[in-house]
């Protein structure tokens, strides 16, 4: 069940940064979103942040490691968003 | 016909020196002084029966000539009429349309006389004589004026420096086309005011330099060009180069030692710009030295600036700012790049160069260049693009594993060189950098590489992602980024979105939120209603249906259906429907 949803997870992160030339199935769901991994940087966790909240009605913690848990991994951000989510 | 000593207009507009050598030489044949003489008179009778047009009050008329000889004929004949001479960069419709003066050269083969004799005409020194268009490097091409006294300046100042190491009867040969502001000065007019001959054609293959006639030469090149030699010269050349100088874009020493072998002689880098003409001078990667009369500061931001007297007196006090970021010290200049290819990236300064240099030492680059890009979502964070070049064991790697991966490889190869915020995010693998005919690459040739294949899109509504067997759809707003590609050309003049393309985004959008994969199954049902052209906002819409039966697609622009079709699965051997999804090859693998 949860599957669907990290799918759905990968796909709001490309369109949400404007990734390019990558597929959902080109992101490991266990790999680390920033750093290594998608290369990902502090801008694209402030506009994640931004769009997770339009998106799915949530608000990222401002506790930095919290918010480390929750961008570990695709699959993390996924489980936060089922969690969490008000739309 | 008495009309074999030079015209008294011409000698007033620049001195032809007489040293009994032919003026020019064509397919080894030499063209004599009373030859020219005659036809600077013949273009000089041609010009006087032409009206000229007219930019900024002045009589003005575009030279565009692929021979070398008769560019310079008409140049000076011209001049001599009190014509201010227009160098367009090329003769596409869209620079005639833009240059609505009278083209002569390449358009009006013959120097026959029109009227009986040149009316005389005042030449007002204090006017541009030239007009010519910059490289466009820095963006967009700018026209820059030229006045008589300073192109003389700068044949002077390259004879000084370079005239005393010369073979009396050394010949120019040059590669570089001579209507921009490195070719003309070095390839004509030097020669024309030293009385040293120049061929009248352009070497445009190294073949070419193997088949010259026996004589001393002095070959004005580029490296893109240079790095085209071969690696050793062929036994048979006649040639003897005194002399090679090179500019355009940056000369890497392993091109300039390459040039070096095969031509046998040094190979000399030239520093400077269209509006400032020659600077400095370099061999072999050393630091820059100033030619005769120039002199340089930095800025306290790295600018540099340079006094030259080659500069119109407005500019001689102040100097002119360059846009290159330089170092001086003893040993002489050091260029660090420009000042322009500093962007901002978040809060962040990032310098282009320093982002193409760490590209370049990876093991899988062999060159790269860096482009800052607008973000394909509107109101964006800025991001980069790069442009690469891989070495054959990198193309090698690209063939065999994903694009995405291959990206990824090299963004993890900057970890250790440059902040994140530097990284670039989209990349194209190139066999060329696009140059024009100078050999330099524009930002605008470069950012096409990265035009957007695909709209921003914005999930509206998404249903039961929960069941993967159920029915699922999405609905999305696309929004159709500037410059989307597939406009150009579709159709010139009335834009609009094509009909296979729409289908294209629906795949796309279906392996996207559903994982499934539709580009195997047949097409049914294609209906295309109205047109999507730029600027427009579509709505899209994909319904999948329960089981795997297909899917529908269909887009709409406020509330009107433009276009609808289904993907329909194609019967397989074994009779059931070839549908599978992504999360189920995961689960299963």
């Amino acid at each position: 069940m949860l599957d669907g949803l990290i799918h759905e997870i990968k796909a709001f992160i490309i369109e949400t940064l404007g990734l390019e030339d990558i597929a959902p199935e080109d992101i490991d769901q266990d790999a680390p979103l920033f750093g290594e991994g998608l290369g990902l940087d502090s801008i694209d966790s402030l506009e994640l942040g931004v769009g997770l909240q339009k998106r799915y009605g949530l608000k990222i913690s401002a506790e930095s490691d919290e918010t480390r848990q929750i961008f570990s991994s695709a699959r993390a951000l996924a489980e936060y968003v089922a969690a969490q989510r008000t739309r | 016909m008495p009309d074999a000593l030079l015209p008294r207009e011409v000698a007033r507009c620049w001195p032809l020196p007489e040293r009994g050598l032919p003026v020019a030489w064509r397919a080894g044949q030499p063209i004599e002084r009373a030859e020219f003489y005659r036809d600077l008179d013949a273009a000089r009778r041609r010009l006087a029966g032409l009206t000229p047009g007219e930019i900024d009050g002045r009589p003005s008329v575009a030279l565009l000539d692929a021979d070398a000889y008769r560019f310079a004929v008409w140049l000076l004949a011209g001049w001599s009429l009190g014509l201010t001479v227009v160098l367009p960069g090329d003769d596409l419709p869209t620079t005639r349309q833009a240059l609505d003066i009278p083209w002569i050269g390449n358009d009006v083969p013959a120097f026959a006389a029109e009227s009986s004799r040149a009316a005389n005409a005042e030449v007002d020194h204090g006017a541009p004589a030239l007009l010519l268009f910059t490289s466009g490097s820095t963006g967009r091409p700018a026209l820059i004026g030229k006045r008589l006294a300073q192109l003389r300046a700068e044949a002077e100042m390259l004879e000084a420096a370079f005239g005393g190491d010369l073979p009396p009867e050394a010949r120019f040969v040059g590669s570089v086309p001579h209507q921009h502001m490195f070719g003309l000065p070095f390839s004509i007019l030097w020669p024309l005011l030293a009385a040293r001959p120049f061929a009248a054609e352009r070497i445009r293959h190294p073949e070419a330099l193997e088949c010259l006639p026996a004589a001393d030469y002095v070959f004005i090149s580029a490296p893109t060009f240079l790095h085209h030699l071969p690696e050793a010269p062929d036994a048979g050349r006649r040639a003897r180069f005194s002399l090679a100088l090179s500019a355009g874009s940056p000369l890497a020493a392993e091109v300039a030692a390459r040039g070096e072998r095969f031509l046998q002689a040094p190979v000399i880098e030239i520093y400077g710009s269209t509006e400032t003409g020659a600077v400095a001078r370099r061999r072999g990667g050393a630091s820059w030295q100033s030619l005769p009369g120039v002199r340089f500061c930095v800025e306290a931001s790295s600018r540099l600036r340079i006094h030259s007297p080659l500069l119109p007196e407005a500019e001689r006090e102040s100097g002119f700012l360059s846009s290159d970021l330089a170092r001086l010290d003893a040993r002489g200049l050091e260029l660090l790049g420009r000042a322009d290819h500093l962007v901002k990236i978040g809060e962040k300064r990032i310098s282009l160069a320093e982002v193409e240099a760490a590209l370049a030492r990876l093991p899988d680059v062999e060159r790269a260049l860096a482009v800052p890009l607008p973000h394909a979502r509107e109101g964006g964070r800025l991001v980069l693009g790069a442009a690469i070049i891989l070495t054959p064991a990198g193309r090698a790697r690209l063939t065999a594993e994903k694009k995405a991966r291959f990206d990824a490889r090299l963004r993890e190869g900057l970890r250790e060189q440059i902040d994140p915020l530097a990284w670039p995010r989209r990349w194209r693998y190139v066999e060329a950098f696009p140059v024009n005919d100078m050999g330099k690459t524009s930002r605008c040739d470069l950012e096409r590489l990265f035009a957007p294949l695909l709209p921003q899109a914005e999930v509206l509504a998404q249903q039961d992602t929960q069941e993967t067997q159920d029915a699922r759809s999405v609905r999305l707003q696309l929004i159709l980024p500037d410059g989307l590609a597939w406009f150009e050309g579709h159709f010139p003049g009335l834009p609009v979105l094509p009909g296979v393309v729409q289908i294209d985004w629906a795949a796309h959008f279906a392996r996207f939120h559903f994982g499934v994969d539709v580009t195997r199954f047949d097409l049914a049902g294609l209906k295309f209603q109205n047109l999507i052209r730029p600027g427009d906002s579509p709505c899209l819409e994909l319904h999948l249906k329960r089981g795997g039966e297909g899917m529908e697609f269909c887009y709409t622009l406020a509330g009107k259906i433009c276009s609808r079709g289904a993907f329909v699965p194609r019967k397989g051997a074994d009779g059931g429907a070839e549908m599978e999804t992504h999360t189920e090859r995961e689960t299963r693998a």
